[in-house]
């Protein structure tokens, strides 16, 4: 299992915190 | 996003095979307790959706918009009015209506919602009547299915009298999600 914390943009001016959760192999995901 | 039944299904779902992206709208990001407006709300739900698209590396056979009390029914309006194109959704407890107002239910979009949904609702839920929302499903032409979480409130929490433990109920709702998935 892979974590990683992001930063999403939402319109011009605003941000806000996302984690992706993704499995280990993901480049074939269900 | 760092509620725990959230954390814990976002890690059993990788477990599984599945890559999640759980995110905040901007009213929790900045500390504020009052939702944004509508129209932000959906505005942050297309945007995750976009970004989800083209950051998580890899090949996607469906996506599932999910979502816990307000985040799932936003997610529901924009999938009524064409604003969401997912491929399904489920709801970890779905606001029927607010506490004591049974009879002001948030329900009439689900009935233009033409892909699967899953819903989660504790039995002591006071935001969602079992009995009402039974009803509901019943109305819909669509697939549906209902997970019922006995003694579980609106975030499926028991309590202290259950014989259940609290981790049995988060298993429960991870294994039926996956297995709803896998279908």
């Amino acid at each position: 299992m892979i974590s990683k914390s992001v930063t999403i943009p939402v319109g011009e001016k605003e941000f806000v915190s996302g984690i992706f959760t993704l499995p280990e192999k993901h480049d074939d995901n269900k | 996003m760092y509620n725990p039944l959230i954390v814990f299904l976002a890690e059993g779902l990788a477990d599984a095979g599945y890559s999640t992206l759980r995110f905040n709208f901007p009213y929790r990001e900045n500390g504020r307790k009052t939702p944004d407006s509508q129209s932000v709300l959906v505005l942050t739900w297309q945007c995750v959706y976009e970004f989800f698209k083209e950051e998580a590396g890899c090949r996607m056979n469906k996506i599932i918009a999910t979502g816990k009390s307000m985040g799932g029914i936003v997610a529901s309006r924009m999938v009524a009015e064409g604003l969401l194109p997912v491929d399904g959704l489920v709801f970890f407890g779905y606001p029927l209506h607010s506490p004591g107002e049974k009879e002001r239910m948030r329900d009439g979009h689900l009935y233009q919602i033409n892909i699967p949904m899953l819903f989660f609702a504790g039995t002591r839920d006071p935001f969602c009547d079992l009995a009402k929302l039974k009803e509901v499903l019943d109305r819909l032409d669509y697939s549906r299915d209902l997970v019922t979480i006995d003694g579980g409130d609106h975030s499926f929490d028991l309590p202290e009298s259950a014989e259940t433990s609290q981790q049995d109920v988060y298993n429960l709702i991870l294994n039926k999600t996956v297995e709803w998935m896998d279908h």
